[in-house]
């Protein structure tokens, strides 16, 4: 069993609040990322988890039980650093088995669990190797297995991929997907890469400005931020601003069908990928002008000036030239309607 | 620069200019060969005498007779255990001095340097100087005698324990270790320093009790160092003299002081068992230096930063 429970849980550095009010429940098994820009306080709640510092008020539960008075080896959590932080002095399987020395499990008993863990995170060649014998991913995967065989109730993972190279990452991002899903265990992991987050987690919970903004899975928060903030933190620039009136919204010429109440003042945004730039006029569409292309590779981010405002676009066409006139088509089913209370 | 004795090049690491061994020599050659002329000629000329050649006393044959005679000496193993016990004693409780200051030290350590500035105080003063003020200080006539009696504490300086020139060397034990320990302290903080405070959460995060995070993870980390630190002032308490000279009672006598009373002694004849006393601590000193390279090695091989 794994449950972790943040109730109104509020961190201060220097006098300053660094996390606002927490509050967040992580049920048995599940994977959830926690989601938010460097310095936003990501590292110092999963260090108030595991015990490393003092909230300044509210409560932590674990399994239901409140853990603030414990300390760090006391609680059933395990924080994966972004850094290996392996035992240098120690080779590699008994890096592993470093916490099943400290809670004095038996020999035997160990040696099984350590044997197991290795074969589950792909170690089983590197037991007696030194840990300036490994590679940066190796030494990661080594931190992953000492957390794991200790079968914590929640696994806190702080950004333990973010030193490593794209496709050492991807592998990684495999692996934990993997076991997660072999051990069930749960977990809680900490990044700022929204592609990672969406690519791994079962729910994601977006950390701005030291509040929790939203939480939902990965779908529900690409496509409907539940504020600017989030729509912009995931590369959502395109806001527009209308009206309701008789369940339409209505901003120039766009118009679009909605099951919101009136308001004389609504936000819709839609995500970049999701505007369709043509040469001809349709439903919903805007007249612009290309101001700058970028060409990404797979995709080329346009940027367009329509009716004194500036949309962009990610389309597959690499074609397009500086003040070119185009058209952008707005599909309404990808318009996102923000709470009147959500304004840019 | 070409030839065959000059394709060896050492490779400057801070600005990656290639410098030829000839070159190199000709940069190093007037230091080494000061240090050889004046400490390896020393050495050579120290041995030659404590082998017996010293003309100038008559004695010519070269043969190992005054080594033997010192080692067969009922004095030896009584001045070798004293001066051992010395510099075991004072190196052992300086080291578990150092080990708790440097980890309370720890956290300030690395941003102060207030701490670093206390820490190099004690570094510079002579032993001389706190050779003499710990005779002023302990004397049965000294400081605290007095003042312990002023307070009425004791009634007389006479009352005052003895702890100089006493049976267990507690003033030449006392001027060690205060000594030692900030010596031994900047090196722990050092690795303490590169460590940091993350292994320790870790640790801590792995179900390691705060004794078991000083057992397994603050002590392997340290040990190389300290084992190096600790057999560096062993041989330089081993070899030391003055210390003993003024503080140490007058039987038995350290080795260095025995060796020195032989060298200086008004017979001539003495001065080659002086001197192979003498050879007798370089041995055991430059023993203690060299173990505590490979016990530096040895942790660098375990992958320490040291």
């Amino acid at each position: 069993m794994g449950q972790l429970g943040l109730r109104n849980l509020t961190i201060r550095y220097n006098s300053k609040p660094v996390i606002r009010d927490l509050s967040l429940d992580i049920n048995d098994g599940e994977m959830v990322s926690l989601l938010g820009p460097s310095g936003v306080g990501k590292t110092t709640i999963l260090k108030a988890i595991a015990g490393l510092l003092q909230p300044d008020s509210g409560s932590i539960l674990l399994n239901g039980e409140p853990v603030n008075h414990l300390p760090p080896e006391q609680r059933d959590a395990v924080l994966i650093f972004q850094k290996p932080l392996l035992f240098p002095f120690l080779d590699v399987g008994q890096n592993i088995g470093f916490g099943l020395k400290m809670a004095k499990v038996k020999k035997p008993v160990a040696a099984k669990q350590i044997d197991k863990i290795m074969e589950i995170t792909g170690l089983g060649n590197f037991k007696h190797r030194k840990i300036h014998q490994l590679s940066g991913g190796q030494q990661q995967r080594v931190a992953l297995a000492r957390g794991l065989v200790l079968e914590p109730s929640v696994l806190l993972l702080d950004e333990p991929l973010s030193s490593l190279d794209a496709e050492l990452r991807q592998q990684m991002r495999e692996l934990i997907c993997t076991i997660q899903n072999q051990t069930g265990t749960t977990m809680l992991f900490v990044t700022h890469d929204q592609s990672e987050a969406l690519a791994i987690s079962d729910r994601i919970c977006v950390l701005l400005d030291g509040r929790l903004r939203q939480s939902g899975t990965p779908a529900e928060i690409f496509y409907q931020p539940a504020d600017a903030d989030v729509a912009r933190f995931f590369g959502c620039t395109n806001f527009i601003s209308g009206t309701i009136n008789n369940g339409t919204f209505k901003s120039g010429a766009i118009s679009c069908a909605t099951s919101l109440d009136d308001s004389p003042e609504t936000i819709a945004v839609i995500r970049p990928e999701d505007i369709v730039l043509s040469s001809s006029k349709r439903n919903n569409t805007m007249s612009g002008k290309v101001v700058e292309i970028q060409f990404e590779g797979a995709t080329t981010r346009v940027t367009i000036k329509a009716e004194e405002r500036t949309f962009t676009a990610l389309t597959l066409r690499p074609d397009f030239t500086k003040e070119q006139p185009v058209w952008l088509h707005f599909p309404p089913d990808r318009l996102h309607f923000l709470p009147a209370t959500a304004k840019p | 620069m070409t030839g065959s004795s000059l394709h060896s090049t050492a490779i400057d690491a801070g600005t990656g200019r290639k410098t030829s061994l000839l070159q190199l020599s000709g940069l190093l050659g007037p230091a080494l060969a000061t240090v050889l002329v004046l400490f390896g000629g020393g050495l050579a000329l120290g041995l030659l005498q404590a082998l017996g050649y010293l003309p100038a006393t008559g004695l010519a044959s070269i043969g190992l007779q005054h080594f033997t005679r010192v080692l067969q000496d009922p004095d030896f193993s009584k001045s070798l255990f004293l001066t051992l016990y010395i510099a075991a004693t004072s190196t052992l409780i300086a080291a578990v001095i150092s080990i708790f200051l440097a980890l309370s030290l720890m956290r300030w350590a690395a941003d102060s340097r207030t701490v670093h500035f206390i820490l190099q105080i004690p570094l510079t003063v002579p032993h001389l100087v706190i050779a003499i003020s710990v005779t002023l200080l302990l004397a049965p006539a000294g400081m605290l005698s007095r003042l312990l009696s002023s307070v009425a504490i004791i009634q007389t300086p006479a009352e005052f324990p003895l702890l100089v020139n006493d049976g267990w060397g507690i003033g030449i034990l006392t001027v060690y270790i205060w000594k030692e320990i900030p010596f031994i302290t900047f090196m722990l903080l050092s690795v303490l320093k590169n460590m940091g405070t993350e292994l320790l959460e870790a640790g801590a995060t792995l179900n390691a009790s705060r004794l078991q995070r000083f057992s397994h993870i603050i002590l392997p980390v340290i040990a190389p160092s300290l084992g190096a630190a600790c057999l560096i002032v062993f041989a330089f308490t081993f070899g030391a003299f003055e210390v003993p000279y003024l503080l140490g009672r007058t039987y038995p006598l350290a080795l260095p002081v025995w060796a020195y009373k032989n060298y200086s002694d008004i017979d001539l004849l003495a001065r080659p068992e002086g001197i192979a006393i003498g050879l007798i601590i370089a041995a055991i000193v430059i023993i203690a230096i060299f173990l505590s390279q490979i016990v530096l090695h040895f942790g660098r091989k375990r992958g320490l930063t040291i």
